[in-house]
This record gives structure tokens, sequence and C-alpha cells, in this order.
């Protein structure tokens, strides 16, 4: 335990450059995945017609689906005789950014699609008698339900910094390029290399205090 | 020649939810006039919130299994017929309605009022003048940087009949307009109120504030389990 601390105070560049790659890979796939995951929640939300309530199931069908699928599915399409082959994505960053993003994206919807449906009717329909454009709509949702739209940034950056299917799938672990915390933690405990796993087990434990706080002060918020 | 009313409904029968639930409005035949203060008046859950949600034409779908039937037209266009929802322009453009306890949008008492300038596609020069205008109407010069959110009952029913005001709508539908208000807050809102009847815009209200009825209600419809029981003018 000690060595691990030391690993982890002593600024080692493997430790800390695994630690920087994971918090750039997550929090690249958490941002993209805002994109289109807030606006797909918002969207079942608004009006509860069947076709939307049968999205909003299968949105969260997905979003609880484990990763090493997600991750299967994604290598379908990026491997080499995938339709994406040709790009490259596989075994890079940008395969782990990739799969960490469409494990996010279900879940900022279904966070998303919670807390908007929870908004006071008086809310919309407000919004209708004043006579607002879809896009003021939308833009007037985003900032009634802000602390719904940060809660699930936060959920979804805690699922994919502590998910290992995905990028071990398609990342491949491959040293100082697509190693993250969680596929250095599985590597270093299957050598029996107990120290690193530790530190990187610590890092991510406070990370998991810090989202999880984070995420409770919100909900606290909204 | 026979003119057109302002709203018009035939054979109109609204019910959520299953048979059994009953009707939670029938109208077999009402037309309402252009430039009449009409008082809505019945019990609670007589029909009244419903009735003027649906002459606002705001969406009642989305409370699950609701069933209409009839027709309902503003201004000779129609805005329901059975099944369909035409959701007329000219409705949207003219009409406003008001919650008993409003909603204040997230943001500032300008921000709130900004964003009915912005719906109502008012020019964006004059947007800093609308919201003068409206605070001054209803007494709440010098909120503009306050929370929206963090006025008392009685400011927010003054801040969303500013905002329902903004582009001057010749059509007013309010919900117990002075339900959340103090006092003073209720004396202004009958004072706007009763100019605005006075200067021929069409006011449609439901209230059990007698003062107000007095002041307002040229005429008065009565609910009842969803039906009209009751049709007067008054004598006023």
């Amino acid at each position: 335990m000690a060595h691990a601390f030391g690993l982890l105070f002593s600024g080692d560049p493997e430790t800390w450059g695994i630690i920087g790659r994971s918090l750039i890979f997550s929090g690249l796939a958490t941002f993209f995945s805002l994109i289109p995951g807030i606006p797909l929640g918002i969207f079942m939300a608004w009006k509860g017609s069947k076709p939307r309530r049968a999205l909003a199931t299968f949105i969260h069908a997905i979003s609880a689906l484990p990763t090493v699928v997600i991750g299967l599915f994604i290598y379908s399409l990026i491997s080499r005789s995938g339709p994406l082959g040709g790009a490259g994505f596989l075994y890079a960053p940008a395969g782990v950014v990739i799969g960490q993003f469409f494990l996010a994206t279900p879940l900022v919807a279904s966070v998303t699609y919670a807390g908007v449906s929870r908004l006071d009717t008086r809310f919309k329909e407000t919004l209708v008698t004043l006579g607002a454009s879809p896009w003021l709509e939308f833009c007037a949702t985003m900032r009634e339900a802000k602390t719904t739209m940060l809660t699930s940034a936060v959920l979804s950056f805690g699922r994919v910094i502590g998910e290992v299917g995905v990028s071990t799938m398609l990342g491949g672990n491959i040293r100082g390029f697509t190693r993250t915390m969680t596929t250095a933690i599985a590597l270093d405990a299957a050598k029996g290399e107990f120290e690193q796993a530790l530190s990187l087990g610590l890092v991510l434990l406070i990370i998991s205090v810090v989202i999880n706080t984070a995420a409770n002060r919100l909900a606290d918020h909204a | 020649m026979h003119e057109i009313p302002l709203y018009s409904a035939e054979g109109l029968m609204l019910r959520y939810g299953p048979i059994e639930t009953g009707w939670s409005l029938r109208i077999p035949m009402l037309e309402l006039a252009e430039n009449e203060s009409v008082m809505i008046l019945g019990p609670n859950g007589s029909g009244k919130t419903t009735f003027l949600k649906l002459l606002d034409d705001l969406p009642f779908e989305d409370s699950g299994g609701a069933e209409f039937s009839g027709e309902l037209r503003f201004r000779g266009e129609v805005v329901r017929k059975d099944g369909n929802c035409m959701h007329p322009r000219s409705l949207r453009e003219k009409a406003v309605y008001l919650h008993q306890h409003p909603c204040i949008l997230a943001g500032s008492v300008a921000g709130n009022l900004s964003f009915a300038c912005r719906a109502r596609k008012l020019p964006r020069d004059t947007w800093g003048m609308a919201t003068g205008k409206a605070l001054k109407l209803v007494g709440l010069q010098g909120y503009e940087s306050r929370n929206g959110k963090s006025l008392s009952g009685g400011e927010s029913q003054r801040l969303a009949l500013a905002r329902a005001l903004i582009a001057d709508p010749p059509v007013l539908l309010l919900d117990e307009p002075t339900a959340s208000a103090d006092e003073s807050s209720r004396e202004r809102i009958m004072e706007i109120l009763c100019e605005r009847a006075k200067s021929g815009r069409t006011v449609i209200f439901s209230t059990h504030d007698r003062k107000l009825m007095r002041r307002l209600a040229g005429r008065v419809i009565e609910f009842r389990n969803g039906a009209i029981v009751g049709d007067s003018r008054s004598c006023e």
C-alpha cells in the first residue's frame, strides 16, 4: 500500500500518464455524448406519444447493456473488415473515445429524459401559450433543467471512466497509447503487480467519491 | 350579416382516462363574442380550467388517454375537430393563458420578459422598452435583475401577467388570476384587467373573488360537472 502511495506522490510518469489518458478519453467521450444525448432526452420527454415512449424504453435498455456488448458492436464497425475499418480507429485512442461515447450517450439521454419528464406541466404550457418556437422551447428546457444536464454529464463520466470492456476491446490496452486506469488495473492484477494497480484503484476511488458527491449535490439542487 | 364569434364550440366533449371517469367537459353549443369579459364560475373540478386551457389550444393529450370529440373554432378557424388538432397560428398569436399558480421560468425577471418578447417575435430593439413598460404596468419596477423564482406568490402572478401582456394580446384567458395574490397585488391585477376590458380586449377568466366578479364580469358562464348550467349577462 505504501508503495502504491509512493507511485502516486512521486509523480511516476507512467502512472500519471495512464491517469491523464483516462481523464482525457472519458472527458472527450462524455462531452461528445452530451451533443446528441441531451436533445434526444428532451425530444423523448416533450410529448408522451407512443413512438417516443417506445424510443425511451429502447434507450433505457441500451443504457443498461454490459460494456462488452457495446464494445463488440463498435468493434464490428471499426475492425478491419467492418464498414469503418479503413479509418484506423481500432486499437487507437479514437476507438476508445468512440466506444465510450456510445456507452455514455444512452445514459445522458435517459437521465435527461427522466429529469425533463419531471418538469411541471405548467412549464411546457407556459412555453406553448407564449408562442415559443421549438428551438426556443428547447433552449428554455435546457435552462430550466440545467441541473439534470449536469447530473447526466457527471453520471456518464462516472460510467465511462470506470468501464473496462470497451477500452480493452477497442483500445487494446497498448502501453503509453491506449492504456487507461481500468485496463492497466486489470493487466497489473493479472501479472501480480499490485502496487500500480492499487495506486490507480485509489485514484478511481477518489474520482468515484467526487462524482457521487457531485451527483448527490446536483440531485439535491434539482 | 352574422358576425363571426371569437370562439364557437359545437358538440364539444372531452374525457381524460377510461369511460367510467365520465366527461370532463360537455358543451353542446357555445359562442363567445369579441371584446367580451366572460367569467367562468363553478366549484372545484367543474371543468373551468380544462375549458380555459382548451380555449388556448393547450396540449391536454400529454395527460394521457384523453378523448375529444366535437368542434372548436377561433374566429371561424378550426382549432380542434374530433381527433384533429389544427393548432391555428392566429390563436397562438392572439390569445394567452395565465395559470392559477404561474410558472416562472429559470432566470431573472427581465429574462422572463425577454423570453416572452422573443417568443412573440417582437423586434429586438423594442425589448427594453416593452420590458420596462410591462414591469411598470404591474408595479415591479426595479425587479429586473431579481431571480424570478424567488418572487412571492403575488409578485409571481404580476410577473406572469406582465409576461402575458408584453405583446398586448387581444384575448386573455385567466385561471383564478388573483388566487395567489396578496391584497395590493390583487388590486393591481384587477385594475389591469378592468382597464383591458374597457379598452376592448377580450378577458375570459375563472375566479372565486367576489370583488373581481363585480368589477369585471360582463357575462357569467357557470359550470358543474363539466357541463354549462348557467349563462347570463351582468346587468351592470
